[in-house]
């Protein structure tokens, strides 16, 4: 088949599933008729488009996409840095990584009360909350990045002249690109049940206040659509975040294949 | 750096840790934001006496086994068939995809609406993270069996289920693997996130209690046994792999 | 002393032992003359790629000296360029071919540094291939890219470790005569680790076998090698084949009964 009829074969076959899925949910309302607790998805699209077209839909959103990107923004290259440095220099790492792995044992959503007890229901304990997740899995990662480059890449460049901090500038660095970026896209991952937990457990706004508002009223179809948008959500995120990938970094893309 | 030099600088650094915990605790103005790891020890052996750690704990170990289980076989079977059969891959690829951005803890309040804040609640989430999980690292095992491989089976002449049990099997091993032990740290989160929410019993029980109570020392008890908890059953799932020589033989990924 | 040392290799009494482990070469001394090209050959454990990576620079000897133009060797460098075996761990995944070839050179202008990466590149015949990142590239084009990084270096020499080891034998043969028309046209010292006695004989001005590790010596040594290189059945290549032959396996038994 050609690609683009296996495109469309694709395209369509992804359509039916979602077709099925929501037959299935259909007759599973049906069945059960208890609209309250199990909403067909014609009502749960309905509140969908009127919490979408009152605005407070997309405020939520907003809301915790800020939050999500905000972390992002702060924990990602400390945690690089950190990590690099962990990587690079043995003492610091026997020094740090035991605590480092400690820490990382707890889930970080156990940690929300601790860090809602701390901060209080501020916005400051929210970022704190997703700061140390964030710069945490990104650490872990670049350190493992650095650890790993292949000696014979160093010893390589040994051989062309270039060592120290020039070859851990121009080799180590690099090198471990890949390894942050799949440890940034754990962390995005990370970042979004923190969130959603934060908002479900201490805030005023949010897509998880929203889960935790519709539970109090018991309307079982506003709990759907803040489960679906976060859905979405995560699947829109982990979309840009491939797609910066492509663009910013097209040397460490995978797209490329060997003959 | 020599082993034992990098052994003494760790043991230095989480002594010096726990000395400068002491500190802070001690300084600080509001004692129940910061407890000493003093007072968290003594909450920690109060709580062991009476005999709640364990029940909280047992509690907690039992919802993530049943919950684990269920999930991984689920899984496993799931990702077989969205890895084998390229048109049910096609349809429901997708939806995992989305599902998997669904955090748990989103779907504890309308779990908990639909079967009660009781044990089948908390065995729903985690199952289904897990499952979930499981099921997309299966399926891309069951989606990468080498060619050749099945090129065998098929001139062999072997039949449907022999080439399923002798072929698919043993192929997908080191990617169910993968699936598996990372479902360990999503069957926790979930875990957490239902005890978190719906919290009757178990270890989040502990938790959240103590954060309305404002009784900071139990809650850091409960995250260090958490912690240690969930990096005890890793451990321990790391141990039983390496010692099962079938699954080594089988290969790496 | 300065005019016999003066561009050429010295291996003197040279030993080595790695820490608590058995002795791998033993009191070897080698001259090696500028513009030869050389032939390090032995089995596999004869230590030939330690004798390289202590003429590179990666290892110190035990006892005795590795000296180049009358300096002792001590670190690698850009004189003594290595070319590995293993290429896909020796190249680097983010940098296009041209960058690559760029990669060591420092100090001059841009100009000039496109100048003498390109003249590189011309000369493995990879000049099509300037933007192509190594995951786009065979394994042979794999390596006339690690070769043609160290040459844009102007080594004093160049240093090959089993580089055509990995590659099927179609695109080794290529290999093996292209690196002897670029021996050929540029005079380039080069030192050749092998276990593969027609590759030696194919390529070499100087041979030298090595005996089975541990305590590895020099068993032989052919110089000035003057042979029909590419024609195998001329009685010249197959007296040597067969000396080199029964070198190598004379030594094999030696070591089982020893």
């Amino acid at each position: 088949m050609t690609r683009r009829l296996e495109t469309m074969r694709s395209f369509i076959l992804a359509a039916v599933g979602i077709v099925l899925v929501l037959l299935t949910w259909q007759c599973a309302a049906l069945v059960i008729d208890m609209s309250l607790l199990v909403p067909t998805p014609a009502v749960v699209a309905q509140n969908m488009w009127a919490a979408a077209s009152s605005g407070h839909l997309f405020a939520d959103i907003a809301v915790s996409l800020k939050r999500l990107l905000v972390a992002l923004a702060l924990g990602m290259p400390v945690g690089a840095i950190v990590g690099c440095a962990l990587g690079r220099w043995e003492v610091l790492d026997a020094a740090f990584n035991p605590l480092v792995r400690m820490f990382n044992a707890i889930p970080a959503i156990a940690l929300v009360p601790f860090f809602l007890l701390w901060f209080g229901i501020t916005e400051a304990s929210r970022y704190a909350l997703l700061f140390y997740t964030v710069s945490l899995t990104v650490l872990l990662s670049a350190r493992q990045g650095v650890r790993s480059v292949p000696p014979l890449r160093l010893k390589a460049a040994a051989t062309l002249g270039v060592t120290g901090v020039e070859a851990f500038r121009r080799i180590v660095l690099p090198s471990c690109v890949p390894a942050i970026i799949v440890g940034v896209r754990t962390a995005i991952g990370l970042a979004v049940m923190v969130v959603v937990a934060a908002e479900m457990l201490g805030a005023e706004n949010g897509l998880g206040y929203l889960i935790m508002q519709a539970r109090s009223h018991f309307i079982v179809a506003d709990m759907a659509v803040g489960v679906i948008c976060l859905g979405l959500l995560s699947v829109l995120l982990d979309r840009v975040f491939n797609r910066a990938v492509e663009t910013l970094l097209p040397r460490w893309s995978v797209r490329r294949r060997v003959r | 750096m020599r082993a034992s030099t990098k052994l003494a600088i760790s043991t230095a650094s989480i002594v010096a840790t726990i000395a400068i915990w002491g500190v802070i605790g001690a300084l600080m103005r509001q004692p129940e934001l910061l407890p000493g790891p003093l007072a968290v020890f003594d909450a920690f052996r109060q709580m062991l006496t009476s005999g709640e750690l364990t029940a909280a704990v047992g509690c907690s170990l039992a919802r993530v086994v049943v919950g684990y289980v269920l999930g991984a076989m689920l899984g496993i079977a799931t990702g077989i068939m969205l890895g084998r059969v390229p048109t049910v891959y096609d349809c429901f690829g997708g939806i995992f995809e989305f599902l998997k951005g669904i955090p748990p803890i989103a779907l504890v309040p309308i779990i908990i609406i639909w079967l009660g804040i009781g044990e089948v609640s908390k065995y729903v989430v985690i199952a289904y993270i897990v499952w979930i999980v499981v099921t997309i690292s299966t399926t891309v095992g069951a989606r990468e069996i080498p060619i050749l491989r099945l090129r065998t089976g098929a001139f062999l002449a072997l039949g449907r289920f022999t080439v399923l049990r002798r072929i698919v099997f043993p192929s997908i091993i080191p990617y169910v693997l993968i699936g598996l032990r990372s479902g360990i740290g999503f069957a926790f989160v979930a875990l957490v996130s239902a005890e978190l929410i719906a919290a009757n019993s178990g270890i989040g029980q502990i938790i959240m209690d103590a954060r309305f109570s404002l009784q900071t020392d139990r809650m850091i008890v409960g995250l260090i046994v958490l912690g240690c908890l969930g990096a005890a059953i890793q451990m321990a799932f790391d141990f039983l792999i390496s010692r099962i020589p079938v699954l080594k033989r089988v290969g790496q990924v | 002393m300065d005019q016999l040392a003066w561009k050429r290799l010295l291996v003197h009494q040279v030993s080595k032992q790695f820490s608590s482990g058995p002795c791998i070469l033993k009191d070897i001394n080698l001259v090696f003359d500028r513009g030869a090209f050389v032939c390090i050959l032995g089995p596999s454990g004869s230590g030939k790629s330690t004798l390289l990576d202590m003429i590179a620079g990666f290892e110190r000897p035990t006892s005795g000296r590795v000296s180049y133009d009358a300096r002792e060797i001590t670190s690698p460098g850009p004189d003594r360029v290595v070319v590995f075996q293993d290429v896909a761990n020796a190249l680097f995944p983010w940098l296009n071919v041209l960058e690559h070839v760029e990669f060591g050179l420092k100090g001059m202008a841009w100009a000039q540094r496109r100048e003498r990466a390109l003249a590189a590149i011309e000369l493995v015949g990879l000049d099509k291939h300037l933007e192509k990142f190594p995951s786009e590239l065979s394994g042979g084009m794999k390596q006339r890219v690690q070769i043609a990084r160290g040459l844009a270096m102007d080594p004093a020499m160049l240093l090959m470790d089993e580089p055509f080891g990995a590659l099927d034998a179609i695109t080794r043969r290529n290999l093996q005569l292209e690196i002897r028309q670029l021996w050929l046209r540029t005079g380039k010292t080069i030192i050749f680790v092998t276990h593969d006695i027609a590759e030696s004989l194919l390529l070499a001005t100087d041979i030298v076998v090595l005996s089975m590790g541990p305590n590895a010596r020099v068993r032989d040594r052919l110089t000035k090698v003057d042979i029909p290189r590419t024609d195998p059945t001329s009685p010249e290549f197959v007296e040597c084949y067969r000396r080199l032959e029964s070198c190598i396996e004379g030594l094999s038994a030696d070591d089982e009964t020893a």
